[in-house]
């Protein structure tokens, strides 16, 4: 008789704490169901709302890339070459480099913007990681024009397209422009940005207008308004849209080698408005 | 004729022995329940269809960073057909051209600012020579302060103040506040002002 109750006992035992046993897995599980809905709450609806937009953006940029492909196969190999032969060459090619100073020298001295200029003194060539460095040195006198001008020179020296001549924010702000508005416009961006500097400045109205024929709303026409007005363009137009542009490349002296200014020293002269200039400028070439 | 009542002792052995199997059939019921929610009611509840396809949202975070992930490589493939050169030591070397401040741009600044410290006649703040190098991003002026008469080191002090709220200015190092007479220009404060650009 008191086994039976021993029995009974430590069966009620056992039942029991398989129940808790099973309520506490039951606990464990609500909270995952409580978790799982929150987290769709919280995380899938914010993320459906998001992909729709995700996926067109990556099924725009695929069909950018495959229009794209298509146009630059050709126009990237002929740039590449004239980077290699004239703007970072392996060995400076001092002769045109001095017929470059010349004629700029020349067409600014018929302006009357630019007095004498020194001999280009041409230093010991340093080699910097895959470039190397050869410093110039030149001095002359200059108006305020003349010494814009030299400065605005100076800047272009080893760019070659439009491209070349927008900072990257600038050009980022058009190819976002051309996402947004017309993304089968990134082919006429293209041919924009691929265009040679001193072809632009000679004939902008119709390489600007070429652009804009790919987009209809005020807001690309806009945005290539300002830039072409405030970035460096504005100074190529000034630059080569004269006598200079044409006798650069009746001379076939564009593209310019790839310099930069190490140091300069601009002093009141002795007539107002004119400088005395003393110019240390960086010359690169590839090692 | 005397009645006996039969009167059962409930003792808390009693209730647990009697309550044992409902309870842990309970609780076997709500856990299998819940299982079968797990795996069956809630993925179907909780998961979204989505180009084609049904997520959870493991999945749709895993799909968000792959399109993330896929709209990075092909805007660096799209930049690197539609800019000339992107991506070569050309384009490098390009960009950091176009970073540095141009010449014309700090001899515009410079001027406004000499122009805007007033001077009883002509300009109070005359730059003698404005040396600047580009890679190291500093500038050098040299002049004096004249046409103010005795305030010229505040007239300088004014100007250094003005350059220090710039933008593009990380850094004025000061000039050596001194104030000079000149038998033709009056009272002069010289300076030799360095300045870091950002």
């Amino acid at each position: 008789m008191k086994f039976t109750a021993l029995q009974k006992w430590l069966k009620s035992v056992a039942l029991h704490g398989s129940a808790i046993a099973l309520l506490v897995v039951s606990a464990q599980e609500l909270a995952g169901h409580a978790q799982a809905i929150a987290d769709a709450k919280e995380v899938s609806l914010p993320l459906v709302a998001e992909l729709p937009a995700l996926e067109r953006r990556v099924t725009t940029l695929t069909d950018q890339i495959e229009m794209a492909e298509l146009q630059t196969a050709l126009r990237q190999g002929s740039k590449a070459e004239q980077v290699r032969v004239h703007i970072l060459p392996d060995d400076p090619d001092f002769d045109r480099l001095i017929a470059l100073f010349d004629v700029f020298r020349e067409v600014q001295q018929t302006k009357g913007i630019i007095g004498d200029m020194s001999a280009i003194d041409i230093g010991t060539p340093a080699t910097q990681e895959q470039v190397r460095v050869r410093p110039l040195h030149l001095s002359f006198a200059a108006h305020d024009e003349g010494l814009k001008t030299f400065l605005s020179f100076i800047q272009v020296a080893g760019l070659l397209t439009v491209g070349d001549a927008l900072s990257a924010d600038e050009r980022m702000l058009l190819i976002q422009r051309t996402e947004e508005e017309n993304p089968t416009g990134i082919v006429a961006l293209e041919q924009f940005f691929s265009t040679d500097l001193i072809k632009y400045a000679q004939d902008h109205r119709s390489y600007e207008a070429q652009v804009l024929r790919s987009f209809s709303s005020p807001t690309f026409h806009s945005a290539l308004r300002s830039i072409t007005q405030s970035s460096l363009l504005k100074e190529v137009r000034l630059l080569f849209d004269t006598d200079l542009g044409a006798i650069l490349e009746q001379h076939n002296l564009w593209p310019f080698p790839f310099f930069v200014v190490d140091t300069i020293n601009v002093e009141r002269g002795a007539s107002p408005k004119w400088q005395k200039v003393s110019v240390q400028l960086l010359l690169y070439t590839r090692v | 004729m005397a009645t006996s009542t039969y009167k059962p002792t409930i003792t808390p052995a009693v209730i647990m022995h009697r309550t044992a199997l409902p309870f842990a059939l309970f609780a076997l019921v709500l856990t299998a329940l819940l299982l079968v929610s797990k795996l069956t009611v809630l993925p179907a509840l909780l998961s979204v269809e989505i180009a084609g396809a049904t997520r959870n949202v493991q999945d749709l975070k895993t799909y968000h960073e792959v399109l993330q992930v896929q709209i990075i490589k092909k805007q660096e493939q799209r930049n690197q057909l539609i800019l000339p050169m992107e991506g070569t030591d050309y384009r490098s070397l390009a960009d950091w051209k176009q970073e540095q401040y141009s010449l014309q741009f700090l001899l515009s600044e410079l001027s406004r600012l000499a122009m805007a410290i007033p001077a009883e006649n002509g300009t109070a703040v005359y730059m003698q020579s404005i040396r600047y190098y580009p890679i190291d991003n500093m500038v050098e002026i040299r002049g004096d302060v004249r046409n103010v008469g005795p305030r010229s080191m505040t007239a300088l002090a004014q100007f250094v103040e003005d350059l220090q709220q710039e933008s593009y200015i990380q850094e004025v190092q000061h000039p050596t506040f001194t104030r000079v007479e000149d038998p033709e220009l009056g009272f002069l404060s010289p300076f030799h002002l360095q300045i870091i650009l950002q």
